[in-house]
């Protein structure tokens, strides 16, 4: 915590090691973050790149009380809605369904696909969205049940209670397909 | 353990890698915005700023515009690939720029007036050269730091000096491209154009409409104003500038400017107005009260120093000052020979039938 202090004071100088060190830190976990809520590899490295940008743009009025971490995942949440709701105006472009694949990964590309990380994924893609979000905030960034209901506009109850269906469908689509 | 936690373990554990690549890319994206944007925030605004005026010209209108002075800011503009900000940043970091341009006022009759210029601009002075072919016909300098404007007329051997008020210069502020991009471009305030080649080059569009955009220090006013500025996605640089308006009484009004060239070789002096002795300033210039369109023959406007001289229609001219006009073939070049300041007398040697009269006329001063 006191190592994100110290980046924050850094970044905020308009230090470009700052923003570099941040990006090591959190980029990883953020993708995968983006990863879960898109089902959508290609378009995860589109909302990381846009929330780095304008994270960068915001050096002269940052501002960040709280954690970097859940600050950029917010970021991410945000701009995944965004693209969602784009995605969902185009015409069936993504089949929810599809298969996670890696659209056209550069040569030099070193992702890791771990066969478990893209079942997860696939399955995750079969939760209506504000399930979903409620388990990767809760699980990957850890948020507390208040913060997702305060992002979600509802209730803690309801942020518990989609938190669970979530995962119990998560369960039920994870072991169906063990029984495949 | 129980399969709920099995499962929230498995979603713990999920991760995906960033690349190299992709690492690279953002990397050298966000560090470029933030520098930019803390650029922006170091510097404050310049001035710069273009005038055309022609109340004197045969164009009774102005138009302004200005590239001259930017800052960069980083603006995400939905949908269009330049970056904005990066089009601030490069003109900013250019040394100077010269662009064609077009001035084309079309009245209700339809008869048109095409005004062709080239336009050089280096921090903050500005100079215009009006052509017709090949010959230059008068210039328009500005120094907005001086805050003075120079009009010199070549053809009539006239130049005219404004000081540029305050308000002058306040009015010509929004004008800078950095404003265009505060006041209108950040603020959603514009339409994104798309796409379109100009001269075999990408370019893309945005549109805005302010009158500021389209200034003069001359009391015109304009209304039904159009901006579009297309940029290069290659070069960040401007690569035409577009303004439709009209005037108050519907003539329509065209400006473009065009074929841009960037971090041109001028002499220091450049923008250094030369203002040759025989000029006169058109501020105390004279007017005699004569129509030499029937040259050498005169018609005498009514109430003028001519007629008050003694001048009248259908005297037949024979010398000005004491020089015979025998080499001089037509009115307009009779022109500069007729001229003079105000309150100086001008003696004309006329026949009116018979009689050789020679006549003084005293000048008197051009009506405001």
């Amino acid at each position: 915590m006191l190592e994100d202090e110290m980046l924050k004071l850094k970044f905020k100088a308009g230090r470009p090691d700052a923003l570099a060190a941040i990006y090591d830190k959190y980029a990883d976990h953020l993708l995968t973050c983006a990863v879960a809520l898109l089902h959508d590899h290609s378009l995860a490295e589109d909302v990381l790149h846009d929330v780095f940008v304008n994270f960068a743009k915001s050096v002269t009025r940052f501002r960040i009380r709280g954690s970097l971490k859940a600050y950029l995942s917010t970021c991410v949440l945000n701009r995944s809605r965004d693209y969602l709701r784009k995605r969902r105006n185009k015409t069936n472009t993504l089949d929810d369904s599809q298969e996670l694949t890696s659209a056209d990964p550069a040569p030099d590309s070193d992702i890791l696909f771990e066969e478990e990380s893209a079942r997860l994924s696939k399955a995750m893609a079969q939760l209506p969205d504000e399930q979903r979000e409620a388990v990767v905030l809760k699980i990957k960034s850890g948020f507390k049940f208040r913060q997702i209901a305060k992002l979600q506009n509802i209730s803690i109850n309801a942020a518990q209670a989609r938190y669970r269906y979530g995962i119990d469908k998560l369960r039920s689509l994870m072991n169906s397909e063990m029984e495949k | 353990m129980t399969q709920a936690d099995n499962i929230e373990n498995k979603v713990d554990q999920m991760n995906f890698k960033s690349s190299s690549a992709l690492r690279d890319r953002i990397l050298s994206d966000a560090t470029q915005a933030m520098e930019q944007t803390i650029d922006a925030a170091a510097h404050k605004p310049s001035i710069g700023r273009m005038i055309m005026t022609s109340k004197i010209s045969k164009l009774a209108v102005a138009a302004a515009l200005l590239i001259a002075v930017l800052i960069g800011i980083g603006i995400p503009i939905d949908g269009a690939s330049v970056a904005l900000a990066d089009v601030a940043k490069r003109i900013q970091q250019a040394k100077n720029c010269v662009f064609k341009k077009t001035l084309t006022l079309t009245p209700q009759d339809n008869k048109s007036t095409t005004m062709r210029s080239v336009i050089h601009y280096q921090d903050s002075t500005i100079r215009e050269d009006v052509y017709d072919g090949q010959d230059i016909t008068s210039q328009n300098f500005i120094d907005s730091s001086k805050g003075i404007f120079i009009w010199i007329d070549h053809q009539h051997k006239a130049f005219k000096k404004i000081n540029l008020t305050d308000e002058d210069l306040e009015k010509l502020a929004p004008t800078t491209l950095d404003n265009i991009i505060n006041r209108y471009l950040s603020k959603g305030k514009y339409r994104y154009l798309g796409k379109k080649q100009i001269d075999e080059i990408d370019c893309e569009g945005f549109r805005f409409d302010d009158k500021r955009a389209m200034l003069s220090i001359e009391k015109e006013q304009f209304k039904n104003i159009v901006n579009r500025l297309w940029v290069d996605v290659n070069t960040k640089l401007p690569i035409r500038f577009e303004i439709d308006c009209m005037s108050m009484d519907n003539a329509k009004l065209n400006m473009v400017q065009y074929d841009p060239q960037w971090n041109v070789e001028l002499k220091a002096d450049f923008f250094e107005p030369k203002i040759p002795a025989d000029y006169i300033n058109v501020d105390e210039r004279g007017m005699l009260g004569i129509n030499l369109e029937d040259w050498p023959t005169l018609k005498v406007t009514p109430d003028s120093a001519a007629q008050k001289a003694g001048i009248k229609n259908g005297d037949l001219i024979l010398k000005v000052n004491g020089s015979s006009i025998e080499t001089v073939r037509s009115g307009s070049e009779a022109l500069n020979l007729m001229r003079g300041k105000a309150g100086e007398k001008a003696v004309l040697t006329v026949q009116r039938g018979e009689q050789i009269l020679t006549i003084e006329v005293i000048r008197e001063p051009w009506p405001q």
